[in-house]
């Protein structure tokens, strides 16, 4: 009983270093045909466009919406907080820090992982079903280059884009808030934002959302491509892949807070 | 007596192992090969592939998605990608594994200039290729 135990732990950790193994090996290899030229053609670039469309652009709407409601909502929390601890002098860090640091980066990957990541894990597992890779293989058609770069640096280029428009948004809301609890007018909070915004700043933003994307895409793309050799096959792989991607994510939140806490 | 060697290398295999690419339409499945491979712009990789459908009287559904086509349209289409690849012959293998219509040598032979074709079938099928002028391997 306690060495069957001790085995099936055994095993679950060995499968996880495998499995962790794999992704490093994956994420390296998808690297190197990051940078090399070669890896980008006209199918390519029509794949990224595509991508970009369906994952950011389709997204705008219902991503400005929860951004405006969710946004303002917690926003004037802190607001409110601020004001009640007399923190007002302290208004324009505190905002900075909480939506360009922390909120807009890891509230935008959570609305990308919902709306991108399980549907590309799922475009992958089908893909992988229906023979397609084969295909693709057959065709000397690189996998890495078409289907996985693509969606690589749209996830990218899509969460830094996204990361900065609900920064935007929630400043804003900032503004209506402080406008309406504090009487500030809008050059004052302008003033006091622009003063508080480093560059420090902008690179937290810029780094984690760099992070996210990346992470957003690679786990579904990878737990897509791993053998699915039947339909019932489709929803583990995509459950697989999701709490994958979730842990990774909230471990870049909580690696960022310790490196920014250093 | 025929001779021939295949490898990998020097053939292109038109078979439902190696199906088209649902996410794509018919005209993006054929043009994909010569944006990959000759780095072809989309526009005139596309171009070439209508002209290709045409040829045959299918471009009507050049636009179209893969599951709103019939299976001899897919098949043809097939041939078609597999002639974009830059190789000397084409591998059909068992066609009438997807297929249930007879396949029109005749649309084959105008879309094909100077590749050999080579039809991989079983005897239950033989007499689908009755009327084909060309020489039939036992």
């Amino acid at each position: 009983m306690i060495v069957r135990f001790i085995e099936s732990i055994g095993d679950k950790a060995i499968n996880f270093i495998l499995s962790f193994y794999e992704i490093i090996r994956f994420t390296f290899i998808s690297i190197v045909h990051l940078i090399n030229p070669n890896s980008y053609n006209p199918a390519m670039r029509m794949v990224l466009v595509k991508q970009i469309y369906h994952t950011s652009v389709t997204i705008l709407p219902f991503f400005i919406m929860l951004a405006i409601f969710f946004g303002s909502a917690i926003i004037g929390v802190v607001i409110v907080l601020a004001t009640q601890y007399n923190l007002q002098y302290e208004i324009g860090s505190i905002i900075v820090t909480f939506v360009i640091d922390e909120f807009a980066p890891f509230f935008t990957a959570l609305l990308i992982s919902l709306r991108s990541a399980t549907t590309i894990n799922t475009e992958m597992a089908v893909m992988n079903l229906n023979k397609e890779l084969d295909t693709l293989k057959e065709y000397k058609i690189d996998i890495i280059n078409y289907l996985v770069l693509p969606r690589l640096i749209s996830g990218v280029i899509s969460s830094v884009s996204l990361s900065i428009l609900f920064a935007l948004i929630m400043l804003t809301s900032g503004y209506i808030f402080t406008l309406f609890y504090m009487n500030m007018d809008l050059h004052t909070y302008k003033y006091l934002i622009l003063n508080a915004i480093m560059v420090q700043d902008v690179v937290t933003l810029l780094l984690k959302s760099i992070a996210f994307g990346f992470v957003i895409m690679i786990i579904p793309i990878y737990s897509g491509l791993k053998s699915v050799n039947k339909n019932a096959d489709i929803p583990k792989s995509i459950l697989s892949g999701m709490v994958k991607l979730f842990i990774t994510i909230f471990f870049i939140e909580v690696l960022s807070l310790i490196i920014q806490s250093l | 007596m025929l001779e021939f060697k295949l490898t990998q290398e020097n053939y292109s295999l038109v078979s439902s192992k190696i199906p088209l690419i649902l996410s794509l339409n018919i005209v993006e499945n054929i043009a994909l090969i010569k944006e990959v491979h000759i780095g072809l712009s989309v526009d005139k990789a596309e171009g070439i592939a209508k002209e290709s459908l045409e040829k045959i009287g299918l471009l009507d559904i050049a636009l179209m998605s893969i599951d709103k086509c019939s299976d001899l349209e897919i098949f043809y289409v097939m041939f078609i990608r597999a002639l974009m690849m830059n190789r000397g012959t084409i591998l059909v293998e068992s066609p009438y594994l997807i297929l249930e219509e007879i396949i029109n040598i005749e649309i084959l032979d105008e879309l094909n200039q100077d590749k050999d074709i080579i039809i991989l079938d079983t005897f239950e099928n033989e007499t689908k290729y009755e009327d084909y002028r060309c020489n039939i391997i036992r």
